[in-house]
């Protein structure tokens, strides 16, 4: 009887969670009020630091944090999500020639980078080995307004995964640009 | 000399008379030829139920469930065993079990994937000997730990459903059994429909 009671309350409970077919059914959500975009992560690892206004920053915090407790210094991975104005192909040029000038090597692009609903956005791939390799992962999509969403991932593993181009693919965009 | 004759004649025949009776048994060996002795005691009529198997009482085996994981992943290939409770009631049927394998994940490597369940139900032994069927409820907890953007983390699991199946025994004990069950689990705020399927051998 108890087991019975168990049964039922267990299959009451997950009947009403939503189905794990679908991936956005373990993401946790952020999206500004003013709807420029919608962006999901996994929490955990992910978490939000900070948000304000359209910017937001996550973060998975290093084995140093960790270990410590101190809030400081780069995560294992950052993201910092942010409006700006500008096209995204003049953005992603621009940000080519801020790498470079940062002493980044290009691994990767500029490329074409698929976002949720058929949103098409630009992005490029590069990294640096000094004093600390680091890899960068910069996302630029058009927004309404002519402005561009810029996601900017930096991370110590390789930012060129499946995870990272899922979290990019369901990012969504708001009022189409 | 006839009167001889005779006398001789009835003694040669009379040890063959003897012969010829039926045997007396203990009453005769104990000089008592006129008791018979009593009849040895034949064996008890055999119980119905003492050949019928009373069901598994632990399985070894392979299971194959599918958790998605949203990506078109989610293939779990878990080893499986199973230890049954023995009641006087041989149709109920109670095991728990324990599994543990590795689950595929899409984006990145394989997860670890523990699950302990509790089965009660139904098996009906002795109508379909050597077949035993059953249907059962089956209630499971468990755990998922996996690499998430190079990070470990850990799910809680739990849900219920049903199970049918049938073993099939070899000799004595030693049996082979299949499963198929349905199950409805939730994880990490989601819920999944997670179909079953488990083959295996045991005692």
């Amino acid at each position: 009887m108890r087991s019975t009671s168990l049964a039922l309350l267990t299959l009451a409970l997950t009947a009403c969670a939503p189905s794990g077919d679908d991936p956005a059914s373990r993401l946790t959500f952020h999206a500004p009020e003013t709807g420029e975009y919608r962006l999901g992560y996994l929490e955990p690892p992910w978490e939000l630091v900070s948000a304000s206004g359209t910017s937001a920053l996550l973060r998975i915090p290093s084995n140093l944090m960790l270990a410590t407790g101190l809030d400081a210094g780069e995560g294992k991975y950052d993201l910092s999500v942010t409006v700006e104005p500008g096209a995204a192909e003049a953005r992603i040029e621009q940000e080519l020639r801020m790498a470079a000038a940062r002493g980044e090597e290009v691994s990767a692009g500029p490329r074409v980078v698929s976002l949720a609903g058929g949103v098409v956005g630009r992005e490029i791939l590069t990294q640096r080995s000094d004093p600390i390799a680091r890899s960068f992962r910069i996302v630029v999509a058009p927004v309404s307004g002519g402005r561009v969403l810029r996601l900017a991932f930096g991370a110590t593993p390789s930012l060129d995964t499946a995870e990272i181009d899922a979290m990019i693919a369901q990012v969504e965009i708001g009022p189409t640009p | 000399m006839t009167r001889a004759l005779i006398a001789m004649l009835a003694l040669a025949l009379w040890p063959a008379t003897v012969d010829a009776q039926e045997s007396l048994g203990m009453g005769r060996r104990l000089g008592r030829p006129s008791v018979r002795a009593p009849e040895p005691e034949a064996p008890p009529p055999a119980q119905p139920d003492a050949d019928r198997w009373p069901g598994p009482q632990i399985q070894l085996g392979y299971g194959y469930l599918k958790l998605a994981d949203g990506y078109g992943g989610g293939d779990a290939h878990l080893a499986d065993l199973s230890v049954f409770i023995q009641w006087p009631v041989t149709e109920l049927r109670v095991a728990l079990r324990g599994q543990v394998g590795a689950r595929d994940y899409s984006l990145g490597g394989d997860d670890l994937l523990a699950v302990a369940s509790v089965e009660i139900g139904y098996q009906l032994t002795g109508l379909l000997d050597p077949l035993v069927p059953h249907a059962s409820l089956v209630v499971s907890f468990g755990g998922l730990v996996g690499e998430r953007f190079e990070t470990t983390v850990a799910h809680g699991l739990g849900g219920a459903g049903l199970e049918l199946g049938a073993a099939l025994r070899l000799y004595r004990n030693l049996h082979l059994h299949a499963a198929f069950g349905y199950q409805r689990w939730e994880m990490d705020g989601a819920a999944f429909d997670v179909f079953t399927f488990r083959v295996g051998a045991g005692l």
